[in-house]
Parts: structure tokens; sequence; C-alpha cells
């Protein structure tokens, strides 16, 4: 073999892999290698929902301009299954034909969902829903560095709101900033190779179903029957020793040490509360109104005897600072935190998935704020000051991405701009920053008790029960 | 050797080389997407 054939080769082959670096960028070649069937593990599903999330952003659904939702699987237990969320949203006053996009992954927080959110502009929604839960915006930078969009995505040059920790990861950080097929090798490698394990068909979560129903699904009969008995257990004895039994069974033994872990002394991250104010400024420059929605909450965490005591000052506390932020942006605060029972849990931070259960009434607390109209709104004055607090280093990176991915998808996005205004270009050499805003609490919102028993404190309602702790 | 041989063989060496790189990339990760904290 000559010395020039093997040059020749190499130039071809940096010329091949530049071609499919294109495609990557501008194609949705996941959609056509996508499996009719989805993974029940945490990872591989991890890996499937940031497989979604990067299709999504390839272009807008069709219909009216959607509703995108952000956050983690507490948040996707909440709006699934897809299809009975929008014709809530469509009984409750939405344009026909308006489409929920789940921009949701397991296991990430607000840092996560800004690094997605920049990218929101082909998608053109009307309102942009962030999930929130008190771990979220407990999450220490350390934590955020190893979580899943941050570590596998495309987090720009910039170091952003969670720098790397040390030079491997900084580099890691910049090639798969700059090359497609490094970025996206996970979700490649699992559409490729699927991992060998239980899946359920594709349509699974566009369905209403029963928890024995998912049992059956994701664990098969018989170990579906082991935790339906412990759950019967624990309805029957009301202890909480019954409960972590069932829900040890039901998600490893790391669970419930790990909830643990970040409930314990939990206190609001300034780096979180400032990607929930960056996360209302790119939902804006997509020309969409950002929402927050205060997840629900289990009332059952708070019998755990290792962090049950602090559980309800914490979250009090991280809903008072989230209230005072969103006040402060002018973003509409849904409160959804005491609107289901203990039995509408299937853990103790997640619903029922495919349950359904909430959905008319978030569709209805959507529709009462005004937020379901077909013509977008015209960003109040309150929204624009709250622009220029949040949207200045973010506005740096957003123009980063924007100048990586293209002329087409800038000018597409930059139509929409004009209905909103801008906020002021960073002067060059600003350093990242954090904001504080100012935290006190303020007048809620909450959404009318879905439960009809949330109304008292939690010994009340565990004395209704007939639980202990109750007063 | 002729030039339609020599093309022939870059292209095949350039196929080669480029499916080496994104099998390595694909297949050669290792490592979990993230750290488990009790989601």
């Amino acid at each position: 073999m000559t010395a020039r054939a093997r040059v020749m080769g190499i130039a071809g082959a940096i010329v091949l892999l530049a071609s499919l670096d294109a495609l990557l960028a501008w194609f949705d070649v996941f959609t056509p290698l996508l499996s009719s069937t989805r993974p029940t593990s945490l990872l591989a599903s991890i890996n499937r929902q940031m497989t979604d999330v990067v299709r999504a952003l390839y272009r807008a659904p069709a219909g009216p301009p959607a509703i995108v939702v952000l956050g983690n699987s507490e948040t996707e237990a909440v709006i699934r299954p897809l299809p009975a969320f929008e014709e809530a949203l469509a009984n409750a006053g939405a344009p026909a034909g308006t489409h929920v996009v789940s921009l949701c992954v397991f296991a990430t927080a607000p840092t996560d969902a800004e690094v997605i959110a920049r990218r929101l502009g082909p998608l053109r929604p009307r309102l942009v829903v962030v999930g929130i839960a008190p771990p979220d915006v407990g999450t220490t930078l350390e934590r955020a560095r190893d979580m899943p969009i941050t570590r596998l995505l495309d987090t720009g040059f910039r170091d952003g709101l969670v720098p790397p920790g040390d030079v491997e990861a900084r580099l890691d950080r910049w090639v798969r900033t700059v090359w497609h097929l490094y970025r996206y090798r996970a979700l490649l490698h699992d559409l490729l190779r699927p991992p060998a394990e239980r899946r359920t068909p594709g349509a699974f979560l566009d369905i209403v179903h029963t928890p024995a129903e998912i049992f059956v699904m994701s664990y098969g009969p018989e170990r579906a029957e082991e935790l339906l008995r412990l759950q019967a257990t624990f309805a029957a004895s009301g202890r909480f020793e019954d409960f972590a039994r069932y829900v040890t069974e039901l998600r490893g033994p790391d669970y419930l040490p790990g909830l643990r872990e970040r409930w314990r002394d939990l206190t609001p991250q300034p780096v979180q509360l400032e990607a929930l104010r960056r996360l209302a400024a790119h939902a804006r420059d997509a020309g969409a109104r950002p929402v927050w929605l205060l997840l629900p909450e289990n009332p059952l965490l708070e019998l755990d005897p290792e962090v049950g005591g602090e559980v309800a000052t914490r979250a009090a506390e991280v809903a008072a600072v989230v209230r005072a932020e969103a006040e402060a942006l002018g973003v509409p605060v849904i409160d959804l935190r005491t609107a289901v029972p203990p039995d509408g849990f299937l853990d103790l931070n997640h619903l029922v998935y495919s349950s359904g259960r909430l959905l008319p009434t978030l569709a209805a607390a959507l529709a009462a704020r005004g937020l379901l109209r077909a013509e977008p709104e015209q960003p109040a004055e309150e929204e624009r000051r709250a622009r220029d607090v949040a949207g200045e280093q973010d506005e740096a990176e957003r123009e980063e991405v924007e100048g990586r991915e293209g002329a087409e998808r800038t000018a597409e996005r930059r139509l929409f701009d004009r209905a909103a205004p801008r906020a002021p270009e960073p002067e060059d050499g600003e350093p990242e920053r954090v904001i504080r805003a100012p935290q006190r609490v303020v007048p809620g919102d909450a959404v009318p008790e879905a439960a009809g028993e949330h109304g008292g404190r939690l010994s009340h309602r565990l004395a209704e029960k007939g639980l202990p702790g109750a007063a | 050797m002729s030039r339609p041989a020599l093309i022939g063989r870059a292209l095949a060496l350039a196929v080669l080389y480029a499916a080496i790189v994104a099998g390595v990339v694909i297949f050669g990760q290792a490592g979990a997407p993230f750290i488990y904290q009790g989601f």
C-alpha cells in the first residue's frame, strides 16, 4: 500500500466524519433509528429521554404554538400521558391541536433545563412550563456537574452556570461542543445497540394506567405481585417502615438513602435560582411565556425518621424563595404542592406515572391565569424589567449557541424575537455573575385543593387517615 | 499503481478509518451518564 493512498484515505476519512457531523447538526437522524419500544431501566431511560430532547429541538411540532415542559422525573410523572394532557388543555380552552412537548429528563436540575432552554427557538413554544421540587433548587454546583444534560449534551465553550470541575471535563465539554458525533455518542450507542433489558411498548406512556398495570409492564408479573403485596401491607399498617420496604423493593436500595441525602441540609442554591432566572429569559427569547410549577409533595416524606422533621420547613423555605424570584421576574407560579394525597404517589416523590390525575387541575390552573389564550401576550412592563435582570450573561451564551447552529435557525428565531424586547448586550469581559433577587414570602396563588384534604397541616391530614405522626 | 486503483484504495481506507473512529467514539464509551442520587 502506498503512502499516498494512506494519506488520501485519512483525508477522505476526515471529510466523511465532517459530513456525518453536518448531517447530525442539520437533520434528525435519531427518529429513523428509534425503536418501537422504550427502555425501563433508569440509565437507558435517561438516554432515551435525551434522544427525545435532541429530536424535539430540530423543529416545531405541527399545529398552534406548543406547550413545552421542562423538568425531571417528578415533572414527567405529573404531565403524562401527554395525549390526556392535551385533551385537558383543549377542554380548558387551549387552541385546538395544541401539542405538549416534554423535554423532561430524569435526574436533572434547573441547571440542566437551562442548557436545553437555550435552544428553544426552533420549537416556537407558547408556554415554557418548568417543574420545580425543593431538592431541584437545593442541587449544589458539585452535584449539578454530574447531571445528564450538563455531562453529555452541548453546554458551550463558556463556563456557564456550571463550570467544568477539572481540565479533563473542560476538554470534554469543548470537544462535545464542536463534534456532534462525540456529543451524541451515548444516544447513538443505545439506538444502534439497545441495552438488553425489559422494554415497554412505545405507546405505553400515552395511555392512562393503574399502578398494577405499570408494575406488571415494568417489572413482570411476579415482582408486580410482590410490590402490590407490600403496598397493601403499608395500607393496612400505616407504618413508615412498611412503606420503606415497599419503596425499596420498587426503586432499589439506593433510592431512600439518595432521597434523604438530597433533603438533608437542603438549602436553595444560588446557582439553581440563577438557572431559573435564565430559564425565564430563554423562554421569552423563544417568544413564550415562562410558567413555574411547584410540584406535588408527598406528605409521607414527613414521616421519614431521618429527614422527615425538616421536610416541611425546608420545602416552605424553597417555595418562598421561588415565589419571590417569580414575582421579581413576572413569572406565573402554579402551586401543586398539596394537591395530591399520599395514595396518588408511586413512591415518596413521584406521582403514579401515567395516572393523569392532576392534568385537569393543571390545565384549569393555566387557563385561570390566562396562559392558554390563542394570541400570545406582549410582555408586560414587569417582564421587560425581569429580562433586564436575568438576561445578561445568558444572552451571551445564547448568542454563542445560535452562532454555531447556523444562519437559518438564527434567522427563524429572530423573526420571533421581534415580538419581545431583547435584554441588553453584555459588556466585554463582564464576569459571570449570580443575581440575587429579594428573598421574601409573597402572597400565594395555590391551586384549589384537588384532593380536598390538604388544607391543614400534615398532622391533621394524618389524623384523618389514622396514620402515625398525627397530632 | 494505476489512478483508478489508487482512488479505490484511498476510498476504501477512508471508509475504514472513518468507521473505526465512529465505532470507537460510539461504542468505546464507559461509565454511567450520571451519578445516582435517589431520583
